[in-house]
C-alpha cells in the first residue's frame, strides 16, 4: 500500500497535480484590491449624494423648524431621508469589510475596532473632501446629465425636475410644503 | 585495483549524499517552500514528512477522529502543492499550511452539519471584554495541567473551541500564529482560549475529575 508521500509524489510526477503560477495569485490580489476600492468609492459617492440631497433640502429643515409640529411634519422629514441609499451605503461598507478581512493587517485587529475605523475614516474623508475639495458637490452630481444612465435615473428619482421649488421664507406662517413642493436653496442645475 | 576505485567512488557518493541530506534537513520550512516554488518539486516530500503527522493529529483532534481524516489529509497536501506560489517567504510556513488544513476541516464539517450562517463582525462580545492576549508564566503552568485532562474531554467541547484548544495545547502555536491560521485577531484568540478553558473545566467538574 502506497504511503501518502508516495501517492502525492506519484501524482506530481504524472502531472496530475500542478502548481498554479505566481501570476494567478498576484492578479487575484490586484482584483481583490480593485473590488475593495470600487466598493469604498461607491460608498463615498452614495454618502456624498445623500449629503447633497440634504443640502438641497436645507430649507425644508428650516420649514420643519418654523411650522407647527404635527404628523405631516414627521412624514415630510422621513420622506427626505433616502433610506434606500443609506442602506446601500451600509451594505457596501459591510461588503468591503468582509473582503478586507482577508488581509493580515485587517484580521489581526479586533473586528469591531476595524469596522469602526473604516466607518470613521470614510466619514472623515467625506467631510474633508466636501470642505477642502468639492464644496459644490460636483462629485455627487456626477451622472445627473446622463454620463451614466443608471445614475441619471437615481438623480431623477431623488431630485425630480417637475417639483416646484420655492424659498421657505416665502411660505405663509404655519404652512407646510405639500408633496409637489420641494423647497430648496437656489442651485444651478 | 578497479574494484577498489569503484568502492571508493561509491563511498564518496554515499558521503556526499549523506552530507547533502544533512544540509537539506537543516533547511527551514520557508526555504523548502521557496525551492519548491522554483520548480524543485522533489523537495515537497520534505514538507510532507515534516507535517504529515502533525496535521493528522490536528485533524483527528479537531474532527474528533472521523474516518475521512486520511482523505482530508491528502487534499491538504495537494492544495498545499497547487497553491504553494501564494506563500510569501516573509510569512511563516506552518501557520500557512495549517490555514489550508483549517479550511479543509471546516469545509468537511459544513458538508455534514447544517450550521446556521453567522456573520460574526461583533463576535463573542468583544465590545466590553478586556482580553490579555499574552501567554504568561501562569498560563504555561495551567497549560500543562489542562493538557493532562484534555484528551478525556476534548470530544465533548464545541468545535469552535476544540480547534483553538488543539492549536494551542497540542500544536503549541502562539496566539499570533493561531490568529494567522484562523484569520481572527489575537485578542479574539485570547477570548476563545479563555472560554474554551472554562468549558473544559466545567466538563471536568461535571465528571468529578480533579485537576
Amino acid at each position: 500500500m502506497d504511503t501518502l508521500k508516495e501517492k502525492i509524489e506519484q501524482k506530481i510526477k504524472e502531472g496530475k497535480i500542478k502548481m498554479k503560477p505566481r501570476s494567478v495569485f498576484v492578479f487575484k490580489t490586484i482584483f481583490l484590491i480593485a473590488v475593495i476600492l470600487i466598493l469604498f468609492l461607491s460608498a463615498i459617492y452614495i454618502a456624498n449624494f445623500v449629503l447633497f440631497i440634504f443640502h438641497e433640502h436645507a430649507e425644508v429643515f428650516r420649514a420643519l423648524y418654523i411650522s407647527p409640529f404635527n404628523a405631516q411634519k414627521i412624514f415630510e422629514f422621513i420622506k427626505i431621508i433616502p433610506g434606500l441609499l443609506l442602506l446601500l451605503f451600509v451594505i457596501l461598507i459591510i461588503c468591503g469589510f468582509v473582503l478586507i478581512k482577508d488581509f493580515s493587517f485587517a484580521y489581526r485587529r479586533s473586528r469591531l475596532g476595524l469596522f469602526v475605523v473604516i466607518f470613521l475614516a470614510l466619514i472623515l474623508f467625506l467631510i474633508s473632501f466636501h470642505f477642502l475639495i468639492d464644496g459644490d458637490f460636483h462629485f455627487a452630481r456626477f451622472g445627473e446629465k446622463g454620463e451614466v444612465p443608471f445614475l441619471q435615473k437615481v438623480h431623477m428619482y431623488y431630485r425630480p425636475d417637475d417639483f416646484i421649488r420655492m424659498d421657505a421664507r416665502n411660505l405663509p406662517e404655519g404652512a407646510f410644503p405639500s408633496n409637489r413642493i420641494r423647497i430648496v436653496l437656489p442651485l444651478n442645475r | 585495483m578497479y574494484n577498489n576505485r569503484e568502492a571508493v567512488a561509491s563511498l564518496l557518493l554515499i558521503i556526499m549524499k549523506n552530507s547533502f541530506d544533512r544540509e537539506v534537513l537543516k533547511l527551514e520550512d520557508e526555504e523548502i517552500a521557496l525551492l519548491v516554488q522554483k520548480g524543485n518539486s522533489d523537495y515537497f516530500e520534505l514538507i510532507i514528512s515534516r507535517y504529515e503527522d502533525r496535521i493528522r493529529r490536528y485533524l483527528k483532534k479537531f474532527l474528533a477522529n472521523r474516518d475521512d481524516v486520511e482523505d482530508v489529509l491528502q487534499n491538504i497536501f495537494i492544495k498545499c502543492f497547487v497553491n504553494i506560489n501564494s506563500f510569501y517567504i516573509t510569512q511563516k510556513f506552518s501557520p500557512w499550511i495549517y490555514r489550508i488544513a483549517h479550511n479543509e476541516a471546516i469545509n468537511l464539517l459544513k458538508k455534514n452539519l447544517s450550521r446556521p450562517f453567522s456573520f460574526d463582525i461583533f463576535e463573542e462580545g468583544l465590545i466590553f471584554t478586556n482580553v490579555k492576549a499574552k501567554e504568561d508564566s501562569e498560563d504555561i503552568a495551567e497549560r500543562k495541567i489542562l493538557k493532562k485532562h484534555l484528551d478525556e474531554v476534548l470530544k465533548e467541547v464545541s468545535s469552535i473551541y476544540r480547534e483553538v484548544l488543539t492549536l494551542y495545547f497540542y500544536e503549541e502555536f502562539s496566539y499570533k500564529d493561531i490568529s494567522d491560521i484562523l484569520k481572527i485577531s489575537t485578542s479574539l484568540v485570547g477570548v476563545r482560549i479563555q472560554r474554551a478553558k472554562k468549558e473544559v473545566k466545567n466538563i471536568l467538574d461535571k465528571k468529578g475529575i480533579i485537576y
